[in-house]
């Protein structure tokens, strides 16, 4: 008889209860799925949706985690901050913001978070360099670059090539063409536009010369014409040469530091969540 | 009195068998509500809060379908795709199969992938299982077609299933079209004679201009025995001329047909009542 009361009682507490599909541990499941699904917007909202309670270190991580992966830095950045200096998470989250700094390119938010005796001050330095670099503030950095793992070796790299780019002197170029129509081209690397522009200014001139000489004047004004836009758009597009060839050099630059940064990952250590 | 326990554990465990069906049919109602008042986003949570809690698989095919067709709706083909592919898979009878391939064409239409969509059609209309949807699948195709720019192949498969609307659209799409070799074709004849073809007259006359003046001008210097000025001349003016000309009739007549294509494919979005893709 007490086992039919309390089966009945177990009976009435089930119909009683509420959706177990939306009971906090099956909320967190659920939410644990969408994020090893990389569905990380959705992750993030049913993480949100749980009880103050059952936001542990982990999920608050997570759900900032989530913000930061999909941009969403200042929503990121406010769970970010809601962890304590007590968490294990803590050396890591102060990482993960200095990442969020890094590509806001907030330099200032970057320095008021580093301090010397954190284990992670030596990651947001590395940031810090990396900001410098990115926004070529040259100057100060040699006095950052004072350790010797093999991040401050490339970022030592990055750095001397930063001070001392590969640049073509715009200037240089244009005299050259005034010179020897082209010579500015083939200066900036253009080898095929330098040679193609000698040829042509060459002809023109020739031609135009030529036909004055023996009076062919309208053959002989329209050649010079044509040599003149030669020889001037010549001058003109070495000197344009000379700042595309440098936008290069800084593309290129840009593009290895990014590459650089991905690869170790903003210096940010992933957890194993999904496995 | 234990058999009287016994059948009430069994009781016991049969009815919390049907609340957790209760529970997955409400599930199912609350993303379907949410679909229905055009809630995607959310209405894609609850679906995959409906497949993640569904251990027996029963409502895969509904829930991974309506994602498909959320994320269609919300301009997502990729992974509306994606979804559909395993509506597909866990389809249990031949018409699910149908209907989840069928969106999976609907959408490779629209994300432009329409090699894609062919080999699907062509699939289901190799598929014996599919005999009666003939129609149907050669309707999609007509409407591969027209995204695929092939607007006179349209109209044939159109015509074959009675879409005289359809057809008779895809037609006169396709005798709008300029002829791309005949603008090219005539303005190497006749330079400038492709752009009036392509209604582009100051350029045509200023394709004609050109080419007299730099043709005058290498006539003249061969006439008065300056080879060199004449050869010149030809090469880099003349031919350079006689080149642009032809090439701009021909960029023309792409351009005023991609216009005409854009021009019918608007028409159908705002006022064609029938199937779209």
């Amino acid at each position: 008889m007490k086992s039919f009361f309390i089966s009945l009682l177990l009976i009435i507490s089930i119909y009683s209860q509420s959706n177990p599909l939306r009971q906090p541990q099956n909320i967190k499941l659920f939410a644990d799925y969408l994020f090893c699904e990389q569905d990380y917007l959705r992750a993030a909202e049913e993480y949100i949706s749980l009880k103050e309670t059952y936001l542990s270190d982990t999920i608050i991580y997570k759900i900032a985690k989530c913000y930061s992966i999909i941009g969403e830095f200042d929503k990121s950045l406010n769970y970010f901050f809601n962890i304590p200096a007590s968490s294990v998470f803590y050396d890591n989250v102060k990482r993960e913001i200095g990442k969020i700094y890094f590509l806001n390119e907030d330099e200032i938010s970057l320095n008021k978070m580093m301090f010397e005796k954190e284990n992670s001050f030596n990651d947001l330095l590395k940031l810090k360099i990396a900001l410098k670099l990115l926004k070529n503030q040259t100057d100060d950095i040699e006095n950052l670059l004072t350790y010797d793992d093999e991040d401050f070796i490339t970022l030592r790299k990055f750095y001397s090539q930063r001070k001392n780019p590969d640049y073509k002197s715009e200037t240089v170029a244009g005299i050259l063409s005034a010179i020897i129509p082209g010579s500015g081209k083939i200066y900036t690397e253009e080898y095929s536009d330098g040679i193609t522009a000698f040829i042509l200014t060459g002809i023109f001139s020739y031609l135009a010369y030529d036909n004055l000489k023996h009076e062919h004047n309208f053959r002989g004004y329209l050649f010079t014409g044509i040599a003149a836009g030669f020889y001037f758009g010549n001058i003109y597009g070495s000197v344009a040469s000379a700042q595309i060839f440098n936008a290069k050099v800084d593309f290129s630059f840009l593009r290895s530091l990014s590459e650089f940064l991905i690869k170790r990952n903003y210096f940010v250590k992933e957890y194993e969540f999904c496995n | 009195m234990n058999f009287v326990i016994r059948i009430f554990y069994q009781l016991l465990i049969l009815s919390s068998n049907l609340f957790a069906q209760q529970y997955l049919n409400e599930q199912l109602k609350t993303a379907d509500s949410l679909f229905n008042a055009e809630k995607y986003f959310d209405a894609i949570t609850e679906y995959k809060r409906l497949l993640y809690f569904d251990s027996t698989k029963q409502f895969s095919f509904q829930a991974n379908f309506k994602i498909g067709l959320a994320y269609k709706e919300g301009g997502k083909y990729s992974e509306a795709i994606k979804y559909f592919g395993l509506a597909e898979v866990n389809a249990i009878n031949s018409e699910q199969i149908f209907e989840s391939k069928i969106y999976q064409v609907r959408t490779n239409i629209l994300r432009m992938t329409v090699f894609r969509a062919d080999k699907i059609l062509d699939e289901l209309e190799n598929d014996n299982r599919f005999a009666g949807h003939l129609k149907e699948i050669k309707y999609w195709k007509a409407w591969s077609k027209i995204f695929a720019d092939e607007w006179e192949e349209a109209y044939h498969i159109f015509s074959q299933i009675n879409e005289t609307k359809l057809a008779r659209l895809c037609l006169n799409t396709q005798n709008k079209f300029y002829s791309v070799d005949f603008a090219k074709y005539s303005s190497m004849i006749f330079p400038g004679f492709g752009q009036f073809y392509t209604g582009e007259y100051i350029s045509g006359l200023l394709s004609l201009g050109w080419n007299i003046f730099s043709g005058y001008l290498t006539i003249s210097a061969f006439n008065a025995e300056r080879i060199f000025d004449g050869i010149v001349s030809a090469n880099l003016l003349w031919f350079r001329f006689y080149r642009g000309n032809f090439q701009n009739a021909e960029k023309f007549a792409r351009e005023k047909n991609i216009s005409i294509t854009n021009e019918t494919l608007q028409f159908l979005n705002e006022n064609f009542n029938g199937l779209k893709p």
